[in-house]
């Protein structure tokens, strides 16, 4: 188990060759392998306001660019903002005095407006003098970015011109002009575009209709001046209170407010569900739920409900040359009678070569990268667990522990096995608690970090059916549960190496 | 402890599971929760009307070297909102109007405090500084920025804590008598 | 073929643009006008227990790591797409070293498997921003100042000028100078120093700098005191806010400053293209909006460029000044989107599976790349 506070005593090694505590490592049922999340491949699955827990459909969450409607941040320390009510005096009243004295019973009862405020910095909508809404959600002003034209007649410039360059290409490939110029070469090759170069090198473009788009574009002009200091730079007096932070400033890209007089309500930024997927089979790992507000997730393959889990109870102080105790619990989080036993890391079977590419095109990189790196595709390249230094070995018992499956009435039963021996310490429900030896070498330094590798290897019920084609996929038939001997692997934190 | 000498006005709702110790006076409309210290060691404190004081803040006009003699007061001026555990240590004689002490911060005693200024949750305010009207500080690193005016102030909350405190404290009773006062003097217009 | 284009536009999903910068990130899409997001190059190590920066690295492992996480964050905390079969451009200086480039293509093609990768170094983003022929791009970022001319599309490489003259070099000045203004030593944190530096420093005119230099004092501008959490206010002089930046202006012998790099680059341009490239300048990066520093270089130029060794060899005498259309610390970013949405089909990007048959990319420094086609030393590979 990983502590929420505490370092994680008992790390897995991942398929992939990581250290992680077993919490947040997942297991993929039809790989039977230990994933985790460098190694598998992380989807966006719905898009959300984490603060009203709205669900946005992609597509318009793409056209609000990713932000919520309704809600806001505070653009000074980032906080969420709050909507308030206000009951308005009837400003109008004088108006309405000129205008004459029908509307002014109406006019009377104070209107309720809102305004965005701040619980953590006290910031307020109206510190920057953004005028009350009379809507609760929405409705504040929206700003335009000032480049956007700018940027805009660029934009069509240039695409008209990799239109033009497309049809030269066209028409080159058409007549079969293998001629290419030096010059156009490379700069196709180094610059955006060849058309462009001629086109600014004034030479005439090949067809001689080009765009209008093309010859409508002012180049930007330069010119001599340049932003000089304000004048009272130097006499006027600084007021750190009035100027934003850098934090401030880039939390909207587009405006970059330098004072604080000029910070607008920031909208939120959506939150995303993430499926997770094994990235040798294709198959998802875990799927949340689409609803929000729930934390459930429909398919949910985590190694804490597969894999036996190991935790360390105590040991002793670990000394070079020396045997110490430990003590260590395993658990069977599984609903099938389990069977471990521990090993040597060393006397693990060697994993069958690399997965099955899942692709022609891995298949192609593999045979054009036999002679090279292994691909990291499904490995990404990280220390293998072999490079995982030890200080020191456990000493397994040679003996196969059966683990009863869990059961969660079993919690209040009390009546522990008592088949207690050297080994086992005690037994209760799915768990067991062993003693266990570890050997220091001699030539360990003191001071050091003591940590020793464990292997177990485990029996695993899959009740996964086989894939469609490995024989009838009729609903009715219940295919038999398969049993594996898996392993894995886990490094044990044994404090520091004592004198 | 002798020479205590506690003066509420009418008006005030004042626990009696704090620690008073002193010579303080508690202005009419403020609200004073149980579990909270308030000691002046160093000269009376002074807190005016419509003062939230809540569990377990502390106020402590401390004891200094260049104390001038009569000690002076330590003023804490009206519509102030001291949160759950925070703490004040005598700054300079006085504090402004509607200020907010939000929970668990702290300051210390070379620190003149405006009005309307707020003190973050959890900011620890020990080096000598002045903080000007509509000052708000917040977050670990103390983010400062100036706010347009000035909080608003909790008078319903006052009053709300004004009628239910009773019904669940025992209170202290006010003791400066300009006039009759009921036991829970809920016409809270304490005119002194 | 207009109908076709346009369905390929639409099927073809938004590419993003990446500038990993050494300070800040900016990361958003193409087409669009500023980046989705400006955040410190930096996130949270789990095993470390605190923000790591993206270029502390001391390993490829270690690099493919931080950059592995930065890229989680960026695609699934701000800009919240797949990365999965996606265009990225990415934004690169000409310098970045080899082993930055291919670790990145490396996360990018393998662990995030983008379907192709645009390399565009920033210069000529910066100079798609203006749209005039001939730009000389002075970038001063984080940690190092580049000026680079880009004249009709491409970089003159010879003439490329860097030095580390940016904010690290200011930082650095700007602690000195505090720690002589309070007496003490102070240690500041990096956040601290940029945010006094960003709110009170500006960069002062020739003038007076030379009047600092020789021992007047002209009447410094007034000073501030920047409160500090859990400690005494930080008295800032009028000097220090003035002189913080003196680090990029400051000549030696080897004629290093930032005007005279300036001038260098122009001095080792074609000479045609010299008078162009004095009147077509952009001064961008993130450092460039430090008040008064734009005019400052503009007044250093018009001055050096009368003095020897200019004065005989240099014969422009007058410098213009663009504006960019976009934020100074975001101009490459913007030319990025600009290059990425006009190149919709993508014919400029590297595909992945190209990548993975040969992983390699192309680099100007590499002689496969920069030979001609047609030159002889092809006929004597494979």
């Amino acid at each position: 188990m990983a502590y929420l506070t505490q370092p994680d005593y008992v790390k897995y090694i991942c398929s992939c060759g990581q250290l992680k505590p077993i919490t947040s490592l997942y297991f993929c049922r039809h790989c039977l392998k230990i994933r985790c999340g460098f190694c598998i491949c992380h989807e966006v699955d719905s898009h959300y306001c984490a603060n009203c827990l709205e669900n946005m459909p992609s597509s318009e969450a793409r056209l609000k660019k990713n932000r919520c409607s309704s809600c806001f941040d505070c653009p000074s320390c980032f906080h969420t903002l709050s909507t308030r009510a206000t009951l308005a005096q009837p400003r109008q009243a004088a108006q309405d005095a000129a205008a004459g004295g029908d509307t002014k019973v109406e006019n009377k009862q104070p209107k309720k407006m809102y305004y965005l405020s701040c619980f953590n910095c006290r910031w307020t909508s109206r510190d920057v003098g953004i005028p009350d809404q009379p809507v609760a959600s929405g409705g504040w002003p929206e700003r335009t970015n000032p480049f956007t034209t700018r940027m805009n007649q660029l934009l069509d410039y240039y695409k008209a011109i990799a239109q033009q360059e497309k049809q030269e290409k066209l028409e080159r490939e058409r007549k079969k002009f293998a001629i290419r110029g030096k010059y156009i070469t490379l700069t196709d090759k180094t610059g955006l575009t060849g058309a462009m170069a001629r086109n600014i090198a004034g030479l005439p473009s090949s067809d001689g209709g080009s765009s209008s788009a093309i010859a409508n574009f002012v180049a930007s002009q330069a010119s001599e001046d340049v932003d000089e200091l304000p004048e009272d730079i130097y006499t006027k007096e600084v007021n750190l209170k009035q100027i934003t932070s850098m934090a401030q400033r880039l939390a909207s890209p587009e405006w970059q407010p330098a004072t604080v007089s000029r910070l607008h309500p920031l909208a939120k930024l959506l939150s995303v569900k993430r499926s997770q997927r094994c990235r040798a089979c294709d198959h998802n790992l875990t799927k949340p739920e689409y609803n929000p507000g729930s934390i459930k997730f429909k398919i949910e393959l985590l190694a804490y409900y597969h894999v036996p889990e190991v935790k360390v109870i105590s040991f002793e102080t670990i000394k070079p040359g020396e045997k110490s105790a430990l003590l260590i619990k395993l658990t069977n989080p599984t609903g099938h009678e389990m069977q471990v036993r521990l090993l040597q890391p060393e006397d693990l079977p060697q994993p069958e070569e690399r997965e099955e590419p899942k692709s022609i095109e891995k298949s192609l990189e593999k045979s054009l990268n036999l002679e090279k790196e292994p691909l990291p595709e499904t490995v990404p390249d990280k220390p293998s667990g072999v490079r995982v230094p030890a200080s020191s070995r456990v000493c397994p018992p040679s003996m196969t522990l059966s683990l009863p499956q869990r059961d969660d009435a079993a919690e209040y039963d009390d009546d522990a096995h008592h088949d207690t021996d050297d080994v086992i310490l005690w037994r209760k429900s799915n768990k067991i608690a062993l003693r266990l030896e570890v050997v220091t070498e001699s030539t360990v330094a003191s001071g050091v970090p003591a940590n020793a590798l464990l292997a177990l290897e485990y029996s695993y019920r899959n009740t996964v059916p086989p894939p469609p084609t490995a024989g009838g996929t009729l609903a009715g038939t219940t295919p038999a549960p398969r049993d594996h001997t898996l392993y894995t692997t886990v490094l044990l934190d044994l404090g520091v190496v004592s004198g | 402890m002798a020479h205590n000498n506690i003066k509420i006005l009418p008006g005030a709702t004042v626990c009696e599971d704090c620690t008073l110790e002193g010579d303080i006076t508690i202005g009419g409309g403020t609200v004073i929760h149980p579990r909270v210290t308030i000691i002046a060691e160093g000269g009376p404190i002074i807190i005016a009307e419509y003062c939230i004081i809540e569990e377990y803040s502390t106020i402590i006009h401390k004891k200094s070297d260049k104390q001038e003699n009569p000690p002076k007061p330590l003023f804490i001026g009206a519509h102030n909102v001291f949160e759950v555990g925070c703490r004040l240590e005598a700054p300079c004689g006085h504090i402004g109007e509607s200020n907010v002490f939000e929970c668990r911060s702290f300051v210390g005693v070379d620190i003149k405090i405006g009005s309307g200024c707020v003190i973050g949750a959890a900011c620890h305010l020990t080096a000598p500084q002045t903080l000007i009207d509509n000052t708000v500080i917040w977050g670990s690193e103390h983010h400062i920025r100036e706010a347009l005016e000035k909080q608003p102030s909790q008078l319903l909350q006052l009053d709300f804590l004004s009628k239910v405190m009773p019904n669940y404290h025992r209170l202290r009773k006010p003791n400066v008598h300009k006039r009759q006062p009921s036991r829970q003097s809920q016409d809270s217009s304490p005119k002194p | 073929m207009a109908l076709y284009e346009g369905i390929a536009l639409i099927q073809e999903k938004q590419a993003v643009v990446l500038d990993l910068g050494t300070d800040y990130t900016k990361f958003g899409f193409t087409g669009e006008a500023a980046p989705r997001c400006i955040i410190r190059s930096e996130f949270w190590c789990t095993t470390e227990r605190r923000f790591k920066r993206v270029y502390d690295y001391k390993t490829e492992e270690e690099l493919y790591e931080n950059l592995v996480h930065m890229l989680h964050r960026l695609y699934f905390r701000h800009v919240l797409v797949n990365p999965k079969e996606r265009k990225v451009v990415v934004v690169e200086s000409l310098l970045t070293p080899t082993l930055f480039r291919e670790t990145l293509a490396k996360v990018l093609f393998t662990h995030y498997e983008v379907s192709g990768v645009v390399w565009a170094d920033s210069p000529r983003l910066c100079a798609l921003t203006l749209g005039t022929p001939v730009a000389l791009i002075v970038s001063i970022g984080a940690r190092d100042a580049e000026v680079a001319a880009v004249v009709h599309a491409s970089v003159v490489l010879r003439a490329l000028q860097s030095q580390p003259l940016a904010a690290r070099a200011i930082h650095d000045e700007l602690a000195r100078l505090l720690d002589e203004d309070n007496g003490q030593e102070l240690h500041l944190s990096d956040h601290i120093i940029e945010d006094i530096k960003v709110k009170t420093c500006f960069v002062g005119s020739r003038e007076r700098a030379q009047q600092w230099a020789d021992g007047e004092q002209p009447s410094p501008a007034r000073s501030v005191q920047y409160p500090v959490a859990g400690r005494t206010a930080i008295t800032v002089s009028g000097r220090t806010r003035e002189l913080a930046a003196k680090p990029l202006f400051a000549r030696d012998n080897e004629l290093a400053s930032l005007p005279d790099i300036v001038l260098q680059c122009i001095m080792q341009c074609p000479i045609d293209a010299r008078r162009a490239l004095a009147e077509n300048i952009l001064v961008t990066g993130g450092t460039a909006a430090m008040p008064g520093l734009k005019a400052r270089l503009a007044h250093e130029l018009r001055y050096l460029v009368t003095q020897p060794p200019y004065s005989s060899r240099l014969m422009v005498r007058t410098f213009k000044f663009h504006r960019a259309p976009a934020h100074d610390n975001a101009c490459a970013w913007a030319g990025g989107a600009l290059g990425g949405a006009a190149d919709a089909a993508g014919t400029r990007a590297t595909p992945r599976d190209v990548y993975a048959r040969r992983r390699r990319l192309r680099d100007w420094v590499c002689l496969l790349d920069n030979t001609p086609p047609d030159h002889p030393h092809h006929a004597h590979q494979l």
